[in-house]
């Protein structure tokens, strides 16, 4: 009988639940039509690209997600009641007269970590898969865009959130680097369970990923599948 | 302490903005709650229109309970202190003044604590004698030393060079100094905690760091004013609204979201 039980936990568990849902989407910026009717279901556990043309609207989808934007018309669902989401904005929003290391500690969380060693340490740790532990104290106004738009992917991913919201978290690196982000946002996926919307223009950087995609054209969604039919 | 800490951050950070805004709220709440003792700080003449009388007590003598009994009199607008070391300072010019040739000054021990008590303009001369006398009563008629009342025909005699500042022109200099201010502080909190609201668990963030921002440095000052100078209540009531409406002007602010 305890076997029965525990086996139907762990077929629930597998199975994907979803934990957003857009319903017939539809945004107006006054009479421009920026997103048309969109449907759209986000699992828990799931990598999902958004990929379009400039203007295409993955933005402001993004955002819509985030809750940051209301759409006019439709419904955003979301099934979880402490869902916590974060974003690595397109503009980073990083304080520019300090440290990486301050912006960094933005995202210190006391309900998240047990004490601040333990959050430095993992910021220590990440900091030097990505390569940047040396510069840490390098004010962000001296820093370069790849090494800001690292930072700020950092202190997203260091605030262990449910949900990850980029908005081209690799427009700045190359594909070796951006590689690397997306080892990191895996790792966390795997391990903990992130759910990953990540808005991208480099096709060719996630076909080798396994993910879906919904590919933007014009407002309208016009391909939803897995990464490796693109 | 999560709030504090924050707080202090921000201080940290942002010396210049906090230390203004703070500054010119002191200034503001200051200003609506009790004119007199500010500009008397900042040793600026303000224009008496109202009777008045100097009395001169033993420093020994606890001139703020004084002050406080004699301002819950009917008759009287307000009372302000002087410090011994003024009194002590006037007397010894007045002294120069009479005797110069002499080489004598004060005595030492002569400490003395001085008070001006102004009268409401409607006060009558029977109101004015029965507060001379309490205040005689209060404290022993030996212990003390009143002058005459001055009333208006003895002020414009009195009057002298001095630049004269209206109350008016005083509270609204502080208000748009305290506009400033807020606008300059507000982008910077505004940001930070719209940062702190996207990577922290805790919600209503920006309210709480904004309480405790007030609490901080407002409450103190309210406090320090309602025990020595009395509850105008209403005063209190303007500067609630006040930053009331600073509060609600944060909370719309999306800060970095635009």
């Amino acid at each position: 009988m305890q076997n029965t039980s525990e086996k139907i936990l762990t077929q629930q568990q597998l199975q994907p639940s979803t934990l957003i849902e857009l319903s017939n989407i539809d945004l107006f910026y006054k009479k421009f039509h920026a997103l048309k009717n969109l449907n759209l279901q986000i699992e828990k556990g799931q990598i999902l690209f958004i990929t379009g043309a400039s203007g295409a609207g993955k933005t402001s989808l993004l955002k819509i997600i985030g809750g940051e934007l209301k759409p006019t018309t439709g419904k955003v669902i979301s099934f979880s009641k402490d869902l916590f989401t974060t974003q690595i904005f397109q503009d980073l929003k990083l304080f520019p007269k300090r440290s990486g290391r301050e912006n960094l500690e933005m995202s210190y969380d006391r309900k998240v970590y047990k004490n601040k060693i333990e959050f430095r340490e993992d910021l220590e740790e990440l900091s030097r898969i990505l390569g940047i532990y040396d510069f840490l104290e390098l004010k962000m106004s001296e820093a370069n865009g790849g090494l800001k738009q690292k930072i700020a992917f950092l202190r997203a991913i260091l605030s262990r959130p449910d949900v990850i919201i980029a908005d081209e978290p690799t427009c700045s690196l190359d594909t070796e680097n951006a590689r690397k982000i997306y080892d990191i946002l895996n790792l966390y996926n795997v391990k903990r369970g992130l759910t990953v919307i990540w808005a991208t223009h480099n096709k060719e950087l996630i076909k080798s990923f396994s993910g879906k995609i919904v590919h933007l054209d014009r407002g309208k969604l016009v391909y939803s599948g897995h990464a490796c039919f693109i | 302490m999560f709030y504090l800490e924050h707080l202090l951050n921000i201080l940290i950070k942002n010396p210049f903005r906090l230390i203004f805004f703070v500054l010119s709220s002191i200034f503001l709440i200051q200003v609506v709650l009790n004119p007199e003792s500010l500009l008397s700080f900042l040793k600026i003449e303000q224009e008496v229109k109202s009777p008045y009388f100097n009395a001169l007590v033993r420093s020994d003598e606890n001139i703020e309970d004084l002050a406080r009994k004699l301002r819950e009199l009917p008759s009287i607008k307000r009372v302000t202190t002087i410090s011994e070391k003024k009194i002590f300072d006037e007397l010894n010019k007045t002294l120069s003044e009479i005797t110069p040739d002499s080489k004598e000054g004060l005595p030492e021990d002569l400490k003395l604590k001085g008070l001006k008590v102004f009268f409401k303009k409607d006060a009558s001369k029977k109101a004015q004698d029965l507060t001379m006398e309490y205040l005689g009563r209060l404290i022993g008629k030996e212990k003390i030393t009143l002058s005459k009342v001055f009333n208006q025909e003895d002020l414009k005699k009195l009057k002298t060079n001095k630049t004269l500042i209206k109350k008016e022109y005083l509270i609204g200099g502080a208000f748009a100094l305290w506009i400033m201010s807020c606008l300059l502080f507000v982008k910077k909190f505004s940001k930070y905690t719209y940062l702190l609201e996207s990577y922290q668990r805790a919600r209503l963030i920006k309210l709480k760091l904004f309480i405790a921002l007030i609490c901080v440095f407002m409450i103190p000052l309210f406090i320090y004013n309602f025990y020595i100078f009395g509850p105008p209540l209403t005063k209190y009531l303007m500067i609630l609204v006040l930053f009331s409406c600073l509060g609600v002007f944060c909370m719309t602010r999306k800060g970095w979201a635009e």
